[in-house]
């Protein structure tokens, strides 16, 4: 097979690749790229906590008060408080405070580049049920703020990946920073995606090949900027998570579903493995699969 | 009364010349006389390279469970391999793209 055509660009804090079908026609596949681009634009815009003319800035500022909402805002605010009654409160998306107080409490690019703010003692989480949603309306309980996280970018992608079949391609992959979605009729034998090895970045640790549906892939050791200081809030504790998991690769319908599984596996252990489709990879050096290995390779 | 001894007899210029000779000649002529008496290598060394054989030198960090667990109905997600492709020395294919976590 010809290689894929691909288009990147950065967005969300990361890196943003459309890939498709190389006999896609150039015209088509300029237009989708455009789409894809005006997609992350769009959502980015609507649930960005770095930006002060983001939905999510003007809802977290109205704390307390009723605040009307789009309609994509509510969805994925519906998704998310459902996501977070399945998994007992794990999937949590009103851990914003303890997030700043872990030290998270700007654009991870600047954060890297050392210009964080002192650490402040964890705040407590689980304040997701007192949220209320009504319709187009939204009222969130004072001193509680919402970050969407990584399910706003797994939404993203699943939006984008769908509006890149749009303009015709017989099928798209949408890669947001490990997050992704396949759309449309792929060739018959999937794809191979290669799996990132969590304490070397850039060398693979494993392969799956899919068919369809969305991976995403959580891990601790991504956006850290210290020892035990990562982006990844145990809603348990307040403090970043430390569950033995070191990332957690799982696959779902959606991406946006894919996003909330894998923060769901990295905070429950491998006992998730019994409920989702994935791989683990673990702090004392083994990696989990339930995944079917039937006719290949398993080193020992 | 000591006698004198008698005196040694004096080489001619001629046969110190030829003496000069041969011994310059020799010692020019050692180095490939070394050589030539030193044991030759085997027939087989002396032969042309032959193919050296390849190691395959494969890394393996860590260990792979599959777990027996209750699996969830995913046909469409299939384990493929485990490790570095890049590694293993043979010409796998690339990927379709990455996987990780978020990294920016």
């Amino acid at each position: 097979m010809d290689a894929p055509r691909r288009h990147t660009f950065r967005s969300m804090g990361t890196s943003v690749s459309l890939i498709a079908d190389p006999r896609t026609p150039p015209g088509a596949f300029e237009r989708a790229a455009r789409r894809v681009e005006l997609v992350f634009t769009r959502e980015d815009l609507r649930f960005s906590r770095f930006r002060g003319d983001s939905e999510l800035t003007r809802v977290n500022a109205r704390a307390g008060r009723w605040t009307k909402v789009s309609p994509g805002f509510a969805t994925l605010l519906a998704r998310s408080l459902e996501a977070a009654a399945r998994s007992d409160g794990l999937f949590d998306p009103t851990v914003l405070p303890s997030l700043i107080a872990a030290g998270y409490d700007r654009d991870f690019d600047e954060l890297i580049a050392g210009a964080r703010d002192a650490l402040h003692p964890s705040e407590p989480c689980g304040r997701w049920s007192e949220i209320e949603l009504e319709g187009d309306l939204v009222r969130l309980p004072i001193g509680v703020g919402l970050d969407f996280g990584g399910i706003a970018k797994g939404w993203t992608v699943d939006l984008a990946a769908h509006a890149a079949i749009g303009e015709g391609l017989s099928w798209a992959i949408v890669n947001a920073g490990g997050d992704l979605r396949i759309t449309g009729t792929p060739p018959s034998e999937g794809f191979e995606i290669a799996i990132d090895d969590p304490e070397a970045p850039g060398e693979e640790i494993a392969r799956v090949r899919v068919a369809r549906g969305a991976l995403a892939t959580s891990s601790v050791t991504a956006r850290a900027w210290g020892p035990g200081l990562h982006h990844l809030i145990d809603p348990r504790t307040g403090l970043p998570a430390d569950t033995g998991i070191l990332q957690a690769t799982v696959w779902a319908e959606t991406c946006a579903e894919a996003e909330i599984r894998a923060k769901w596996a990295l905070l429950s252990g491998s006992s998730i493995l019994d409920h989702v489709s994935g791989v683990l990879v673990t702090d004392d050096g083994r990696m989990l699969t339930n995944l079917d290995a039937s006719s290949s390779e398993v080193p020992a | 009364m000591t006698e004198p001894r008698p005196r040694r007899t004096r080489l001619s210029k001629r046969a110190l010349r030829l003496w000069a000779w041969v011994a310059g000649g020799l010692a020019f002529l050692s180095p490939w006389a070394a050589l030539a008496l030193s044991p030759k290598p085997a027939a087989q060394a002396a032969q042309a390279p032959s193919e050296r054989p390849v190691i395959i030198v494969r890394r393996i960090t860590r260990r792979v469970i599959v777990q027996d667990a209750p699996r969830p109905s995913a046909p469409q997600i299939r384990y493929v391999s485990s490790g570095s492709s890049s590694s293993a020395g043979s010409a796998v294919a690339p990927p379709t793209t990455t996987t990780s976590g978020s990294h920016p």
